[in-house]
């Protein structure tokens, strides 16, 4: 019932492909072609193709062109040809010199590949064909749009019982050929698809020794997780991970989440590692049929890859939830009512491990795609502020006096100025929301604990803004 | 980049290709025969004889092959393909979908072919081992089947063609209708017959039904005296066809004996029925349902039964939702897949992949430092603290038949009191009814027989021997 | 805290799955919104909560049904139907077909307190079909006696003595044929809040209802009245002569202040809208007014596929049809003593979205954010139309990694769209009139899989409004369980870190669609510091057949199955007839014969004493048998190896003896025999290997083996000694088999011989298996 974390294929779904997509682009060109003769006719705007995805297209085109070299683009069509109708795996691996083991996979995989060549090749290409229209967007699964200005007039041309069922006529014909070939099941298939129906039977079935027990893992992972069954959820991502072919994108997420249960702080350290390994900048190329999403998969240089920002998030968050440095683990419960202030004295944020983390952010912010980032960019404005308001509250004005004390105050001031400005650039990207309102409430705060004479109304203050609040 | 150019020219085709798809063949073919006489105490001599059955294929091969020389003839072999499972439409003729082009020079090997050969090789030794003991050991990994590519080496794998390491994958497993298929057209193709000792040990296979149920002994004797009876032993012997399309399955020696097996329960208790003092009391039925059901507390499985459950969550159609399992039955298979999956992933011990580059192999080398394996501790610690050793299989056996002894209560005094007496006698039909369908449920799980399939052989078999006994019924009388 | 919100990307919202983290808020410790992570010390507000709270029934992993209602599934009585339009009923009441056979099972498997089931068919036996009416009219007044004179005999049974090699159909992994299903066919059950005008001149609140389709067509609706304590007033039965796809209890915007009157049901042909005047008197029947039919050749010649209430004006409908082309109804006011009245379309609010490239029925209408603002989507994308401003905008293309599943108006200002790929909370507040892609939750499911639907529970509790996402299939029986929280203030809406897995036992075909108790969610009449229900009522749908079950999910904490009294009511029918139930006569009379011999037989050959004598007989004839063998059969030139002779049974070279006593005694017999033999080139059998093979362990000796077994049968055959010595004895000489050795390689040579070169280099390389190997090894290390 779950997404297997393998890819796999086999020669149904092979010509179950073929066959749709030859239809389907039979079917829009017979469309297309009435259309354009009635368009012609009354010289108004078609709806389809939607006039953004094949601006983009072309966009995207022009690009690869005049970006990439001879060679790479011999490259990429080599790419097409073999790696088409499989998984597009490793773009990573590209920038090293290595792909052997991906032009491998295609190769050895038996069920898992098709091997006729022929029948692949025309596949292919109606597929390509099919998919060339319309753009493939890396941060969402669908592309999004709610600008107004897109709005058009009310599509009133509506398809004709009779119309349809000529065109529908005429692009069957056209496949009778490839359906001869194909197996029964892949005609029923195509008959219920035809006649707008669905399938309920998976068009795979799983009987493969090795897919049944690879789906069967997957299964009682989720199923385990779900049951918050942790050390049985763990042992079973031990051994998924350790089966060949398996891709670890797509299952990472759960491994974060059993590992922030079992032991938390192997957590960064997994996250660090999905950023090290799958850490592509290259350009994402519309013109492949990719059959591996990228939303949360994959990085490339416009696309921010999930376990990037996830690893940021963790280690922010983790370096600034307060951990108790002296005291007895008893004092847990008294804690969470945070009623106690005295302990706070005893609990701490991890400053030299955010330092390390506001390094690295510094680094990153530096090339594509995290220099185009507004959450990598808010990130780290958070990062400031939580040191921000660390700095600020272990402040004491009493205490450090002098050049000391204007030492400390400029540390808290630079941060809370950093805050501000990764905000502003963070903002300025224009598709990232934040409470300001909120945010330099809290800068102020900070700040006013640098000049406050009483430490103990500073804490006033805090506890009548939340009384304020609620 | 330019080796895995050099790589793709490197791959052999025609002629020589089909020659290092032979010795990739017999290489597995070889190291399943090491396995059979390591671990499972077949004899030393039967590596022997499997080497002479394909040695007999390859001259079959040889005999049929139209170029004396190895020139260019360029994809007459036709080897069958059993890549795409999915394909096939038909469960009983899947093996041999392929072979429908009319074409004298085909290897025709598939994975499969392995196991027919050790099984030949086995009848001939007289062997008491089964289809059914083949199919659980590919399953469980104990007998290289499944992934077999992971194991050629890696210089031929290297050259052999994709086509060809296709089918050393293996597929899903095979089904006792598709070996015998299997054997069938291999004893055909090496005249198995002539030479060969071509009978099975049919008694050793009656008592492993007969224990498998578990039934008493008198089961056993009697089906024994049934098969003399009905069957002139000597046809108890493996058949040579060519036909294709052969769907007569009922005539399978080893389907032959099952079906037998299961007539004889069938007319057991029917005579039972109809017996003044039932031998067979309800309850006893009764508790076989239930222990088959799991509805009494389940006794600690021995590896065998283990291995058994394992095997079988790959086949068994009416599988147990994994949404059932309980975390020990979780922990089992885990264990399982570690111990033996795992291994199939490729060599040296399952960690890398020998197409990986140095860096690969350092990055994953750190993910599996992040998540350990961690059953190893757990594993050994509870074996030491709980001192509890797995039951053997007769252990185990014993258990069942003591548990069904107590169930159906073992007071044999007072038949007064029992239930029996005919008052309920819909009620023990229907019993009846339920103990044959559990028989050959057990059975078609433990042989991976297609259930409908089964039922057929089974009513052919008895219809057969009905026109048999009434043919021969002068004769009978007439001694 | 009105100024506390999370940080937010407005392109994609907060993108959400397992272990996946997303834009959060720094909040030092002394703030403390409720919304805040409770388990953790964290000062951090995030996009994802990690426990669901206590307060909120926790849905156990694996629910054990309380079937309400199913509990006694008799008959209805014939009176309680008081509706005219049983025909439905009626006229179906035909023969069973085959294809009811998996309903039988489902009734056994779904009532394992059945008495003990009869094989036998009596001549005044009838299958009665209505017990499927049974199951679909199953709110009742429980009050009649069960019209059971029929015996119930479940089908199969009936049927194994004819049945001759039907195929199963129930193979679900065999090559069966593609099961396909029509996308359009939406929820054939709904529960909700009706109120009528009668109602609201009384001043009086909305009644809750339960709507389904039942009747072998399921052309019949059934509307009841819904009350807590599970008693169902009298059902209505209305009957509209063509299949129902799919019904919809109308729901109005809060703003409204007032509950709908109207349910909305779409058939094969025509919709319809059921307008309610009256159900309040329980003792008469209710009344309303059935406007339609409106076929769909009234529109465009396609079949209509969905179909919405407009939430802001009570009169206002929206239809598509399986193109894509939409269009604007109303309900015109009628005087209330009408029967029947005419749907109206207005046409000048028309369009479409129709899309050459998809192919598939599946397409859904529904209201947007405002009056005259619509949702229409296919698979493949969605589009906002506003009919009266005439625009549309796509909102959403999906063509390449998802494809659009399910979509669901949950209220005023939040909507839920279902992806093969995602849970996507649609946010229609606080955005400029824009629809704005909140927070999504990447739910994992397998993608390719066109049946899931998602099913919507809204649940208020003291702070948060919860709602519980179900995603079904038709696939399996697992229900997929998605939180979401919002606060009061609508500001921060969450989701919970884990998904839960529902197991819903017996519906093994899969789940059609559920509906739920209504839990005074709506918030016309709400009222956030209302008690909380601890317990709701959970209405599952099969598949296949039109039983409806009812669960009970609450907040305690389930009893495992405990060991319980094992009666016949837990063993299962073993499925289907396997074992033909008729018998022949030739063969019962050999059994007769072979029974009767079998008794005489249970005598050893020969006593004990004899033993030692006929052992020592047995071993000369035995040895000299070997030795002719030597000499002639084995003293071999290549071409006398006969056939046969390369491996030969111990028992074909002489008589043996007829029983074994001993089996130590025999046992060392043989010992020494294959010893002697064994230095002349003759291999035999190891015995221990038999057994091994047969019993799965090595053990010491045959009379440790004959122990073993016999401890196995003592208890369960009377004559288990005897019979013991019988089976291994049996076994023995079965399996006892000599070869000499050099004959093998003798023919090996042979064979060699007359092979091609290269086929001779397959051959050669047999035994460099283990250089290969360890190269193999060298290479990989
Ligand atoms: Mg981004």
């Amino acid at each position: 019932m779950f997404e297997l974390p393998i890819i796999y294929n086999n020669k149904r779904t092979a010509t179950e492909r073929k066959i749709r997509y030859t239809y389907i682009n039979q079917l829009s060109k017979k469309y297309n072609r009435t259309q354009n003769r009635h368009n012609n006719n009354n010289n108004n705007n078609g709806i389809l193709p939607t006039p953004e995805s094949s601006a983009t297209e072309s966009h995207d085109d022009d690009d690869a062109t005049t970006s990439d070299d001879l060679i790479k683009r011999k490259r990429l069509r080599r790419r097409w040809k073999s790696v088409i109708g499989e998984a597009y795996s490793d773009t990573d691996l590209d920038d090293d010199d290595d792909d052997e083991e991906e032009e491998e996979d295609v190769d050895v995989e038996d069920e898992m590949s098709d091997h006729h060549e022929s029948a692949h090749h025309i596949h292919e290409n109606e597929e390509r064909k099919f998919f060339k229209k319309y753009e493939k967007p890396q941060e969402t699964f669908e592309i999004w749009q709610t600008n107004n200005l897109k709005r058009v007039p009310i599509n009133k041309s509506m398809i004709t019982y009779t119309k349809l069922k000529k065109i529908e006529k005429q692009a069957k014909r056209k496949i009778t050929v490839p359906l001869l070939h194909a197996s029964k099941i892949n005609k029923l298939c195509f008959e219920a698809m035809s006649e707008g129906l669905e399938l309920v039977t998976p068009l795979v079935t799983i009987e493969n020794f090795s897919l049944q027990h690879i789906e069967k893992l997957t299964t009682l992972l989720y199923l385990n997780v779900s049951r918050e069954n942790w050390d049985i959820a763990y042992r079973i991502f031990t051994l998924l991970i350790r089966i060949k072919k398996l891709d670890i994108r797509s299952i990472w997420g759960i491994g974060v989440r059993i590992l922030s249960e079992k032991s938390p702080t192997k957590t960064l350290d997994f996250l660090n590692w999905m950023n090290s390994v799958y850490s592509s900048r290259l350009n994402f190329i519309q013109g492949i049929n990719y059959r591996m999403d990228p939303v949360f998969k994959s990085g490339s240089r416009t696309h921010t890859p999930k376990y990037t920002l996830t690893w940021l998030w963790k280690s922010l968050i983790q370096y600034s939830t307060k951990k108790i440095i002296s005291g007895n683990n008893n004092s847990n419960e008294s804690l969470e009512d945070g009623s106690s202030s005295e302990l706070d004295i005893d609990i701490n944020i991890d400053r030299n491990n955010l330092l390390d983390l506001i390094e690295k952010i510094s680094e990153m912010v530096l090339i594509p795609p995290f220099m185009e980032d507004s959450e990598v960019w808010f990130i780290y404005s958070l990062c400031h502020m939580v040191l921000a308001d660390d700095l600020s509250s272990k402040f004491n004005p009493l205490i450090s006096n002098g050049s000391r004390g204007d030492i400390e105050r400029n540390q808290v001031i630079q941060h809370i100025q950093k805050t501000k400005s990764y905000l502003q650039t963070s903002m300025n990207k224009g598709d990232f929301e934040y409470p300001e309102k909120y945010i330099l409430k809290q800068l102020s705060i900070y700040e006013q604990r640098l000049y406050a004479s009483d430490p103990t109304s500073n804490n006033n203050n805090v506890t009548d803004e939340d009384v304020d609040m609620q | 980049q330019s080796s895995q150019q050099f790589i793709k020219q490197k791959k052999l085709y025609g002629h020589d290709a089909n020659i290092l798809f032979l010795k990739c063949f017999q290489f597995i073919l070889k190291k399943q025969c090491i396995q059979l006489v390591s671990t499972h105490g077949f004899p030393e001599h039967f590596v022997k004889v499997v080497k002479i059955f394909w040695m007999k294929y390859i001259k079959h091969l040889d005999d049929n092959d139209p170029s004396s020389s190895k020139n260019d003839f360029n994809d007459i072999i036709e080897t069958e393909e059993m890549t795409d499972i999915d394909e096939n439409e038909t469960r009983n003729n899947d093996i041999t979908t392929t072979t429908r082009r009319k074409n004298k020079n085909k290897i025709g090997l598939h994975m499969s072919s392995t196991i027919a050969i050790l099984y030949m090789a086995s009848v001939h030794l007289g062997l008491p081992v089964y289809t059914s003991d083949f199919i659980q050991w590919i399953c469980t990994t104990d007998l290289v089947y499944f992934k077999a590519n992971e194991s050629l080496p890696k210089a031929w794998k290297e050259t052999l063609p994709n086509h060809y390491l296709g089918i050393f994958e293996g597929g899903k497993p095979p089904t006792t209708l598709q070996l015998q298929h299997k054997v069938i057209s291999i004893c055909h193709s090496i005249n198995f017959n002539a030479d060969f000792n071509n009978l099975i040990n049919y008694e050793g296979l009656v008592l492993k039904l007969t224990l498998l149920i578990p039934l008493p002994p008198e089961f056993y004797t009697r089906t024994l005296k049934f098969i003399q009876r009905i069957e002139d032993t000597k046809n108890l012997h493996l058949i040579e066809r060519d036909t294709r399309n052969f769907t007569q399955h009922h005539l399978y020696p080893e389907i032959k004996v099952i079906t037998y097996f299961i007539l004889t329960i069938k007319y057991i208790l029917l005579l039972d029925e109809q017996a003044p003092r039932k031998k067979y009391k309800s309850s006893w039925i009764r508790s076989l349902l239930l222990q088959h059901q799991k509805l009494i507390s389940t006794l600690d499985p021995s590896k065998n039964t283990v291995d058994k459950t394992i095997a079988q969550t790959v086949y068994d159609e009416n599988k147990k939702d994994l949404f059932d399992w309980s975390n020990q039955e979780t922990t089992t298979y885990l264990d399982w897949i570690e111990k033996s999956y795992l291994s199939l992933q490729g060599e040296s011990s399952s960690e890398f992949d020998d197409t990986m580059s140095v860096d690969q192999r350092i990055a994953r080398r750190k993910l599996y430092q992040i998540f350990r394996l961690i059953s190893n501790e757990g594993q050994s610690k509870t074996s030491t603290t709980s001192q509890q050793r797995d039951p053997t299989f007769i252990e185990e056996l014993q258990e069942k038949y003591a548990q069904l002894q107590s169930l159906s209560g073992n007071d044999d005094g007072n038949d007064s009191l029992d239930e029996d007496d005919g008052t309920d006698y819909e009620n023990r039909k229907t019993l009846i009814h339920q103990l044959q369908c559990l028989i050959v449920d057990k059975i078609t799980l433990e042989f991976n027989i297609p259930k409908e399939d089964m039922i057929r052989c089974v009513s052919r078999t008895e219809r057969d021997c009905s026109h048999k006994i009434k043919t021969k019924e002068i004769a009978h009388q007439s001694c | 805290m009105n100024h506390i919100k999370l940080p937010y990307n407005r392109r994609n919202g907060a993108q959400l799955g397992i272990g996946i983290e997303s834009p959060s808020l720094y909040l030092p410790e002394t703030i403390k919104p409720p919304q805040k992570d409770l388990k953790s010390n964290s000062p951090w507000l995030k996009s994802q909560l990690h426990d669901i709270p206590a307060t909120i029934p926790k849905l156990t992993s694996s629910l054990k049904p309380s079937i309400i209602e199913l509990q006694d599934a008799d008959m209805p009585d014939q009176s309680v139907i008081t509706s005219s339009s049983r025909s439905d009923l009626d006229n179906d009441s035909t023969i069973l077909t085959d294809d009811n056979h998996m309903f039988w099972e489902s009734i056994l498997a779904s009532r394992r307190n059945w008495g003990p089931l009869s094989p036998r068919v009596t001549s005044d036996i009838q299958i009665y079909p209505s017990v499927i009416s049974n199951i679909d009219l199953s709110y009742q007044i429980k009050e009649a006696t069960p019209v059971s004179t029929h015996p119930f005999v479940p089908r199969d049974v009936i049927s194994s003595s004819k049945r001759k090699d039907t195929k199963h159909e129930r193979n679900k992994n065999s090559t069966g044929l593609l099961k396909t299903f029509d996308p359009i066919v939406g929820d054939l059950i709904d529960v909700g809040i009706i109120q009528t005008l009668n109602d609201i001149r009384k001043g009086v609140d909305g009644t809750e209802i339960i709507v389904y389709v039942c009747g072998n067509t399921s052309s019949t609706l059934c509307i009841s009245r819904y009350t807590d304590d599970s008693s169902y007033l009298l059902p209505t039965y209305i009957n509209l002569q063509s299949p129902i796809k799919n019904i919809k209890i109308g729901r109005l915007s809060k703003n409204m202040l007032r509950a709908s009157d109207c349910i909305g049901i779409l058939t094969e042909n025509s919709f319809y809208v059921l307008k309610l005047h009256q159900l309040h008197d329980p003792e008469s029947n209710l009344s309303y007014i059935l406007y339609g039919p409106l076929t769909f050749n009234e529109f465009n010649d396609f079949t209509f596929a969905d179909f919405a209430f407009n939430p802001w004006d009570i009169e206002e409908f929206a239809l598509v049809d399986i193109k894509g082309n939409w269009i604007i109804g109303s309900i015109p006011k009628l005087n209330k003593h009408a029967a029947t009245g005419k749907l109206f379309l207005k046409r000048h609010f028309s369009g479409t979205i129709f899309d050459i490239e998809e192919q598939s029925r599946w397409k859904k209408i529904e209201w947007s954010l405002s009056s005259s603002r619509i949702l229409i989507l296919n698979r493949s994308q969605m589009v906002e139309v506003d009919y009266r401003e005439n625009w549309q905008l796509q909102i959403i293309e999906a063509k390449t990694w998802s494809r659009l599943r399910d979509y669901k108006r949950v209220d005023d200002t939040i909507s839920v769209l279902l992806t093969s790929r995602e849970i996507i909370i649609i946010s229609t507040k606080d955005n400029d009139g824009d629809l704005k892609r909140e927070l999504s939750w990447k739910h994992d499911l397998d993608p390719s899989d066109c049946t899931i639907r998602m099913f919507i529970q809204r649940r208020r509790e003291p702070t948060v409004n919860l709602f519980s996402m179900f995603i079904t299939s038709k696939r399996h029986n697992k229900v997929y369980v998605h939180v979401f929280s919002i606060d009061s203030d609508d500001k921060i809406l969450q989701s919970y870190d884990e998904s839960k897995l529902l197991n819903i036992p017996g519906l093994e075909n899969g789940i059609d669609s559920i509906a739920f108790e209504y839990l005074g969610q709506d918030t016309y009449e709400g009222n956030a510091t209302e008690p909380v229900q601890r317990e709701y009522k959970m209405f599952i749908r099969n598949n296949d057949d039109l039983k409806v079950l009812v669960f009970l999910v609450n907040s305690s904490v389930l009893p495992d199955q405990e060991q319980e009294h094992i009666s016949d009511s837990d063993l299962k029918l073993a499925e289907g007839s396997t074992v033909p139930d008729t018998y022949s006569d030739n063969l019962l009379s050999l059994f007769t014969e072979l029974d009767n011999k079998l008794n005489d037989d249970k005598v050893p050959a020969y006593a004990v004493e004899e033993e030692g004598d006929i052992f020592q007989e047995y071993g000369y004839r035995l040895s000299d048998k070997m030795n002719q063998y030597l000499e002639n059969a084995f003293a071999v030139t290549r071409e006398s190896v006969l056939p046969f002779d390369l491996c030969l049974k111990v028992e074909d070279l002489t008589d043996v003896p007829g029983y074994i006593h001993d089996f130590s005694e025999f046992e060392s017999l043989l010992d020494q025999f294959f010893q002697y033999y064994n230095d002349q080139d003759v291999t035999f059998t190891d015995i221990k290997g038999i057994f091994q093979l047969l019993l799965g362990e090595n053990i010491a000796n045959l009379d440790l083996v004959y122990n073993k077994l016999l401890q196995c049968w003592v208890l369960a055959s009377e004559d288990a000694k005897y019979l013991t010595k019988e089976v291994l004895k049996n076994v023995i000489w079965a399996s006892l088999r000599f070869s000499k050795r050099s004959n093998y390689d003798t023919y090996e040579t042979e064979i060699y011989r007359t092979l091609d070169d290269s086929y001779r280099s397959v051959i050669d390389s047999w035994d460099n298996l283990s250089d290969l190997e360890n190269e193999h090894e060298v290479n990989s290390s």
